[in-house]
């Protein structure tokens, strides 16, 4: 007995429909007089499917293509066997917030500017927590994650420790990657060899607009202003000169009032050859927005969604055939079922906090009581969080394991489910709903005309 | 069957109607779909490219994107 699949969806072009299965990744082109009549008999409630309305192969191909399930099959269960693959399977990253003091004080940081660092001795504490952690597992990569604050406000603490993380990754045949978020004010001159001696292969980099609003937004606090506020013009000129060297994340952050600087910004980028350089830039839209319970007072502040998506649809479109535009849902440009988590969710990741606390996720650096462990072994913290985590499974969530979302979605933001923030998972909801068949149909050159959201019978199919 | 990568026509794109609980196909007995169908990405579950690392992309979803898929390389 066979079912069609909860995962089918299909969309309609003028001269084809696309029938897409969110949990294989399959897609198919259909054409023919009976298109429409398969697409529509394959989604929505289940139903039993019977072979004979199919020629041989179309069936076979359909079932091996997960359109078509065999009565056997428990969909939901592979989803979960995948997602709990990908948490034990995702590479190692560190996250080193090496400062929670930044020179910049922007409006919108969820981060407290306080002066708690890393010292020299947290490093070895660091090597400690690699040595057991690598001893028990079967991990060949350690990729580390230099973070802030500014990361290079405390570059003593950074040179040293990413060099004794380096000996100890040598030693044990660990193969070594490296990235830093910087706000691009405080780098040294010898870009390069810095690059090169902290094996550093990916650089984001923050925009706030153009000079104007930037130079406003991320204003240097008054004990690191020494001469004028004019943080664009150091920024700029350094991710020019981090192109000829290393990938570079242009991070735009947008709301309300910036928002008409984007394409002016991106005119001059590609006027600058910023897109064609030997390491070309990755512009990434970014959302202003509550990212952490400490900066909840933006979430009414923030673009909607649906204003949001409107955007990154317009910067897609400018920048085709010139740039490249990441977005974080759909990281490989197509929504192929996840095989990964967030480094929050990876079992092997974890932050290390300024406060020598750890934590899973970045955002809650500072928000002690996230904390799940602590760098000292004789800390008598408190840590409640780390049942969660450790359970944290969207297939058995009420909600997400009904969703037709769920393989390419994995239930969103961990950290959102753990606050309890609705608002912020059905945003995440929207997001599919808007955009899924865009998503698919862009993939293959095809243009979108119809802004029609998915409806909730679709996210929530009956009968499964 | 045959692999497709892209299609150069651009035609408009509307959905199925899917306002229905349960869409309205017509089967008549007897019959078999006639459809050509075209595959343009296969069932294999690609390998990781990018990993979210930290930091919110405004979405609640992380947009410190690294690049992890050589990570596990020698």
């Amino acid at each position: 007995m066979f079912y069609n699949s909860r995962y089918n969806f299909c969309f309609e072009t003028e001269s084809c429909h696309l029938l897409y299965n969110s949990k294989s990744g399959a897609t198919v082109k259909l054409s023919g007089e009976d298109a429409v009549i398969l697409g529509e008999y394959l989604i929505g409630a289940k139903r039993q499917v019977d072979p004979d309305l199919f020629d041989i192969d179309l069936f076979r191909y359909l079932a091996a293509s997960g359109f078509i399930v065999d009565a056997s099959v428990d969909e939901l269960l592979d989803i979960r066997e995948r997602y709990w693959k990908a948490r034990g399977e995702t590479p190692v990253v560190l996250t080193i917030t090496t400062t929670m003091n930044c020179n910049l004080g922007c409006y919108y940081c969820y981060e407290e500017r306080i002066e708690k660092k890393l010292e020299f001795k947290d490093a070895d504490s660091i090597i400690q927590k690699l040595e057991t952690l690598f001893s028990q597992s079967n991990k060949k990569s350690l990729h580390v994650d230099w973070y802030g604050g500014e990361p290079l406000l405390n570059i003593e603490f950074m040179e040293s420790a990413s060099l004794l993380i380096q000996e100890f990754c040598q030693k044990k045949g660990i193969n070594y990657h490296s990235s830093i978020i910087s706000n691009g004010t405080l780098w040294p001159q010898q870009i390069e060899s810095f690059l090169k001696r902290h094996k550093i292969r990916q650089v984001q980099i923050s925009f706030d607009g153009l000079k104007e609003n930037h130079n406003a937004r991320r204003r240097y606090r008054k004990e690191f202003l020494s001469g004028e506020n004019n943080s664009y013009d150091l920024t700029f000129s350094l991710v020019e000169k981090l192109l000829d060297f290393v990938t570079v994340d242009i991070r735009f952050n947008i709301d309300w009032r910036n928002k008409d600087d984007i394409f002016p910004f991106l005119d001059i980028i590609s006027e600058r050859g910023w897109f064609d350089k030997m390491y070309p830039a990755i512009f990434q839209p970014a959302r202003l927005s509550a990212y952490s319970e400490r900066s909840a007072f933006m979430s009414k502040k923030q673009l909607s969604i649906k204003d949001f998506d409107l955007i990154r649809e317009k910067i897609s479109k400018k920048l085709a055939g010139i740039g490249k535009i990441e977005e974080s849902e759909v990281p490989d440009g197509f929504p192929f079922p996840k095989t990964f988590v967030c480094a929050a969710l990876a079992t092997d990741s974890f932050v290390v906090g300024a406060d020598q606390l750890i934590y899973r996720c970045g955002l809650q650096v500072g928000e002690t009581n996230r904390a799940t462990q602590s760098l000292q072994t004789d800390s008598n913290h408190h840590f409640s969080d780390n049942g969660f985590w450790d359970t944290f499974d969207p297939t058995i969530s009420s909600s997400c394991s009904k969703c037709s979302f769920l393989p390419v979605c994995f239930g969103g933001c961990p950290k959102k489910h753990l606050e309890g923030d609705q608002s912020a998972l059905d945003e995440q909801s929207e997001y599919w709903k808007n955009n899924l068949a865009q998503k698919v149909v862009t993939y293959f050159g095809l243009e979108t005309l119809s802004k029609v959201p998915l409806t909730k019978e679709l996210q929530f199919r009956e009968g499964y | 069957m045959e692999s497709k990568k892209t299609i150069s026509r651009r035609p408009s794109m509307k959905f199925i109607a899917s306002s229905e609980k349960a869409p309205k196909v017509e089967i008549q007995a007897g019959m078999k779909f006639k459809v050509e169908a075209i595959e343009l990405v296969d069932a294999t579950l690609k390998p990781i490219k990018k990993g979210a690392a930290r930091l919110c992309g405004g979405t609640s979803t992380c947009l410190a994107l690294i690049d992890i898929e050589d990570l596990e390389m020698p």
